[in-house]
């Protein structure tokens, strides 16, 4: 025992020895004369590939050394605090403007007002104005602001269960009421179970998001007002959704087609992967989803073999007392990048980022970002981009190079030629201007327990489990109690400042 | 050492009897949700859609998850990742956990009092995050292997459990060698760890499965994705498709989720019996003794 | 027993110091050499690397602490921050919330359900495995009650859902069938905490029971021997030597487990709430993720932090004091 003892440390380190070499060999060419190191943090699951074709070029084009720092989803931003904290901030990270107004706040962040007309003229042009004031905090540009691309989202409809029950298209509130009730209750699969629902969805809420306009609200943002209730414009005057009347009739509907039992009874604890996956099996028939979810091949290939029959459409939102239906549309998906304030101190650096910016502005730039490497990822015919297969196989990851985003129109009959007309469709939605992200909660403001407190208000009057007379009851302990009256008396200010009326 | 060989009464009948139903009541309660898991992994996704999400025994079996899990350049290398700091890591753990147990299992060591609550004060005050990291930071382990091994090189649960156990090991043993001029550490080698096979088998199976599962530090402390434990890679192919600007990525479905779980999981349930091996029912105290 | 042996060691080296010594005024080396702490120099020694490890990676940090009575800046760094204003500003803050009292029941009562739901059944099946005959049983049964650890809750709640999901859960199906209807056990007040003990004792059963089967296997088997011989049965002999013999890993365990009593599982509770359950669901850490996800404010999180340790401490103190009985003190 006790020789065997002695012996396992020894084992280890002989186990570990050529392991730990690999632990070492940290920090190449960051110092030194020579090229310039840019180290750049974005979030994406993405893994980038060690013999990167894209870096390469970009390295050789603008002259620096790139050092990408990808980490997904939430854990980005754990990340970000420590380096925040640490002083050790990427040269270039991505933000969203909550956070870019605390690191803008608590003066980490470089002030790019000045360089815009000069060494970042070429963002200046690319980048419309309005999208451009995403990245402006109390009168300071701080962001550099990547435009966001099409909407994806629309409603999907399985057309062989209207054909089934010999239904159209719904194109009123009411007729989608019909639809929805008669998946439910008449076997539209015909497998004599009554195994289906109508309508499906996960907790997010997105099931309900282009009904709230025909019933004339703007919604309350997503997961049923948990961030504060949406911002918009009724006729021309700015109002937030909890406080527009039109809410209550949009929520009786919503309440009368769950009450119904054509909803998925799980539409709040499943997450929108788990809805999709319901309706995939045959469970439901109507959902809103991106078109990603429904055109690529794994999905399509799947649900065909589960459902040979399944023949799933797009459809418009239903129009209804209010008007048309559309997608509340804010910017709050767009990108954005912060610089660290310390960079001033290094100006060659802070001159190579900006030239690395003002690259990915060009045609050239785009391209490199959007396809690759012409002749290995993509040929030219005449002035048209040619995809190969290396493009299909090594492409996925070529997006976090996109700082002032892409040209989404060529992009999309790039990369998706066989599915052009479905991304059209979703594109021409209808869309509701909401101006949520631009709102910055005031002082005092516990965004948490108000959200808290109208999440579950909501979800008990769309449940039934509480009657509708009793919203005013709920917006008064909300607006006093709570303060959401302050959050949004504040928010129109900042709106009101911003130019939108 | 074992038990009597002969059953001797009824009541050790029924004993018996009672125990056996319990434990494969135990067994099935455990192990049915887990062929969810297993079964899910090894059926084509399509025959798991077809069964409403779940599949309980797979009518046809399909290794395509598996290989395409294996395909991904990160895992191998993520592998290695992880058996570095779980077999360096432990081994540390161990060593620094043994010479700290043992001084504070000996009840008359001035000073032993202070030192065990100050160890256990900073089980309930946690320092935070952002302190953690900076301290990190200062002592130049971020971005290297190292900062997944030294910031937790010593468990105050695992700590105070050693210690338990050693304190429950007959003082008069220690004692009678220390007279005998037996110097501390050859009592702490040669009569503390022989005795305590179990306990010390099961803190290196606790220590191992949490280096195993390392997850948190690895976001917090490492940058270079070369270094990333099988963990977080696993995190990130099964997080890929929801970026919302990477279109193609495929969607992990639950097929793949599901395999990646068991290859994450498979060494560390594959260790477990070999360390069970060793566990022997009860010491005889006596033959020590002597 | 071992007071014996201290008398023991102290009469020894008395007579080795009488010896060495013999009269004259002491210098204050030849003191130190005479003190206890020289006596016990070879374990301080074998202490030092781990003390070490505790000064710099878990003291050190512990300065940054005093966030929570600042205005954190991210910027400025921890000891430049401004104060806050008043000192307690982040701790009102989490006491003003009308949530506050909510937050902590609902923190504590998971807990403490936890913590019975994850001790008793743990113990129980520490010793059908101790008791039990058949070794490839026993090893069997180990092997698959310790794997459910390894699935994450995400996956957890997955497979929860399949089970228990209003529409196509398995165990509703089977309400159904015998005319008991639907329940809606994740979006139920109801039913949620249940849910959370539940799903809490089946992950870590088999792995909460590895440590008290170590405990039993120190037992010596002597004991049992006596006892037998004495004619006890196999009832009497666990309730007389099985479980006094693990009682101090029982009272340490418990006393850490107390001393986490406000945790309650953000992770687990964070997968498995809805708005519908926040009733009796949300806990303090999730409600600190929530109010400091938009605002990045380790301020609150800090103040919280400690509001929480506080009570751990003050709930260990009481308990190690209460321990002192049955000798299980931890220090």
């Amino acid at each position: 025992m006790t020789r065997a003892v002695r012996r396992v440390p020894l084992l280890l380190i002989i186990a570990a020895a050529p392991l730990a070499s690999c632990g070492s060999d940290d920090g190449d060419g960051s110092g030194g004369g020579g090229i310039a190191s840019l180290r750049i943090s974005v979030q994406a699951a993405d893994p980038v590939p060690d013999d990167d074709p894209i870096k390469a070029a970009l390295d050789e084009e603008v002259g620096v050394d790139l050092d990408m720092i990808t980490t997904a989803a939430a854990e980005y931003y754990t990340q970000l605090s420590a380096d925040s904290a640490a002083g050790n901030l990427s040269d270039l990270f991505q933000v969203d403007r909550p956070r870019l107004e605390q690191l803008a706040e608590q003066g980490l962040l470089l002030d790019i007002s000045d360089y815009l007309d000069d060494e970042l003229a070429a963002y200046t042009d690319a980048v419309e104005p309005d999208l451009r004031a995403l990245g402006n905090i109390d009168g300071t540009d701080y962001g550099v602001v990547t435009p966001s691309g099409y909407n994806y989202s629309s409603y999907w409809i399985r057309k062989d269960w209207l054909d089934n029950l010999g239904l159209e298209v719904p194109e009123t509130t009411d007729d989608f009421f019909d639809v929805a009730v008669a998946f439910a209750q008449d076997d539209p699969d015909g497998n004599g179970h009554d195994d289906t629902y109508g309508l499906t969805g996960g907790n997010s809420g997105g099931l309900w998001n282009p009904l709230w306009a025909a019933f004339g609200s703007g919604g309350i943002g997503p997961a049923y007002g948990e961030r504060g209730g949406a911002f918009y414009l009724d006729g021309s005057e700015l109002v937030n959704g909890f406080y527009d009347p039109d809410t209550v009739d949009a929520l009786e509907y919503f309440r009368s087609l769950v009450e119904s039992g054509a909803v998925d009874p799980d539409f709040m604890t499943q997450d929108d992967a788990q809805a999709q996956e319901r309706a995939m099996q045959g469970m439901a028939g109507i959902m809103n989803t991106t078109w990603p979810n429904m055109t690529k091949p794994e999905f399509v290939d799947q649900y065909k073999t589960v459902q040979p029959d399944a023949e799933w459409i797009q459809i418009n939102p239903p129009s209804g007392p209010g008007g048309e239906g559309a997608y509340p549309w804010d910017n709050t998906a767009t990108r954005m990048y912060g610089i660290p304030r310390t960079l001033e101190n290094e100006p060659e650096k802070l001159e190579k980022l900006f030239e690395l910016i003002a690259y990915s502005t060009t045609e050239e730039g785009r391209r490199l970002t959007s396809f690759g490497i012409e002749g290995e990822h993509y040929n030219l015919d005449g002035d048209t981009v040619v995809p190969t297969d290396l493009l299909d196989s090594d492409g996925g990851y070529f997006w976090i190079y996109q700082f002032t985003g892409r040209d989404e129109a060529e992009y999309m009959r790039v990369k998706f030629a066989d599915d052009i007309d479905v991304i059209e469709f979703a594109e021409n939605q209808p869309k509701l201007q909401t101006y949520n992200s631009l709102v910055l909660a005031p002082e005092g403001y516990n965004p948490a327990d108000a959200g808290r407190f109208a999440q579950e208000g909501i979800i008990a009057f769309v449940t039934g489990q509480r009657p509708l007379d009793e919203y005013d009851a709920f917006l008064e302990t909300l607006s006093s109690q709570f303060g959401l009256q302050q959050f949004v008396d504040s928010g129109i200010d900042q709106l009101t400042e911003l130019g939108i009326s | 050492m074992g038990w009597p060989a002969v059953v001797t009464s009824r009541e050790d009948r029924i004993v018996n009897g009672g125990v056996n139903i319990a434990l494969i009541l135990v067994a099935v309660v455990s192990v049915f949700p887990l062929m969810f898991v297993v079964s899910a992994s090894l059926t084509p996704y399509s025959e798991i859609l077809r069964n409403g999400g779940y599949v309980v025994i797979p009518r046809e079996f399909t290794f395509d998850a598996y290989r395409s899990l294996f395909a991904e350049p990160a895992i191998p290398r993520a592998l290695g990742v992880t058996a570095f700091i779980t077999i360096v890591g432990t081994a540390l753990n161990m060593v620094l956990t043994m010479l700290l147990a043992y001084p504070l299992s000996i009840r008359n060591l001035p000073g032993r009092g202070f030192i065990l609550f100050a160890v256990l004060f900073t089980m309930l005050f946690n320092a935070g995050m952002i302190p953690t990291f900076l301290v990190v930071q200062a002592t130049g382990l971020v971005d290297s292997i190292w900062s997944l091994i030294i910031p937790n090189a010593v468990w105050v649960f695992n700590l105070l459990v050693m210690k338990t156990f050693f304190e429950r090991l007959p003082q008069e043993l220690f004692e009678s060698a220390r007279i005998d001029g037996a110097g501390e550490f050859r009592i702490l080698v040669r009569i503390v760890l022989p005795l305590s096979v179990p306990v010390l088998l099961t803190l290196t199976l606790f220590y191992g499965v949490g280096h195993w599962n390392e997850f948190m530090q690895a976001i917090l402390y490492i940058r270079d994705d070369s270094l990333y434990p099988l963990q977080v890679v696993i995190h990130n192919l099964l997080a890929r498709a929801q970026s919302s600007q990477n279109l193609e990525a495929a969607v992990p479905t639950v097929t793949l989720q599901m395999a990646a779980i068991v290859v994450a999981a498979a060494p560390m349930i594959a260790v477990y019996p070999f360390i069970q091996k060793h566990f022997q029912k009860g010491v005889t105290l006596g033959s020590v003794k002597g | 027993m071992s007071a014996q042996a201290t008398a023991t060691v102290d009469q020894s080296a008395s007579q080795r110091r009488r010896r060495t010594t013999g009269g004259g005024t002491p210098t204050r080396w030849e003191r130190f050499r005479r003190s206890r702490f020289w006596r016990y120099r070879a374990l301080y020694l074998m202490m030092a690397p781990a003390l070490i490890w505790f000064v710099v990676y878990r003291y050190a940090p512990m300065a940054g602490l005093v966030i929570a009575f600042k205005d954190y800046n991210l910027g400025l760094g921890i000891m430049d921050s401004p104060w806050a204003d008043p000192w307690f500003k982040y701790f009102r803050q989490f006491y003003e919330s009308p949530y506050f009292g909510q937050l902590l029941t609902n923190t504590a009562l998971i807990s403490v359900y936890k913590i019975f739901w994850g001790t008793v059944p743990s113990i129980f099946l520490a010793l059908l495995l101790y008791e039990c005959r058949l070794t490839w049983m026993r090893r069997w049964v180990q092997t698959l009650s310790y794997m459910p650890h390894f699935l994450s809750w995400v996956i957890i709640f997955g497979i929860a859902l399949a089970f228990l999901s209003p529409s196509t859960g398995l165990v509703n199906r089977w309400l159904d069938g015998v005319d008991l209807g639907p329940i809606a056990f994740l979006t139920s007040t109801d039913w949620f905490r249940s849910v959370l003990v539940g799903t809490d004792m089946w992950k870590d059963l088999g792995w909460g029971a590895i440590i008290y089967f170590a405990a039993m296997m120190g037992i010596d088997q002597e004991h049992y021997e006596a006892a037998r011989v004495d004619g006890a049965g196999r009832l009497r002999q666990i309730w007389h030597i099985t479980l006094p013999g693990i009682r101090s890993v029982i009272i340490l365990l418990f006393v850490l487990k107390l001393g986490q009593i406000l945790e309650a599982g953000f992770e687990h509770v964070y997968v498995f709430y809805n708005p519908q359950v926040y009733p009796v669901g949300d806990i303090i850490d999730t409600w600190v993720f929530r109010t400091g996800l938009e605002d990045l404010n380790f301020s609150l999180a800090a103040a919280v932090g400690m509001f929480k340790s506080v009570i751990g401490l003050g709930l260990v103190l009481i308990a190690n004091r209460l321990a002192r009985r049955w000798d299980g003190q931890l220090w």
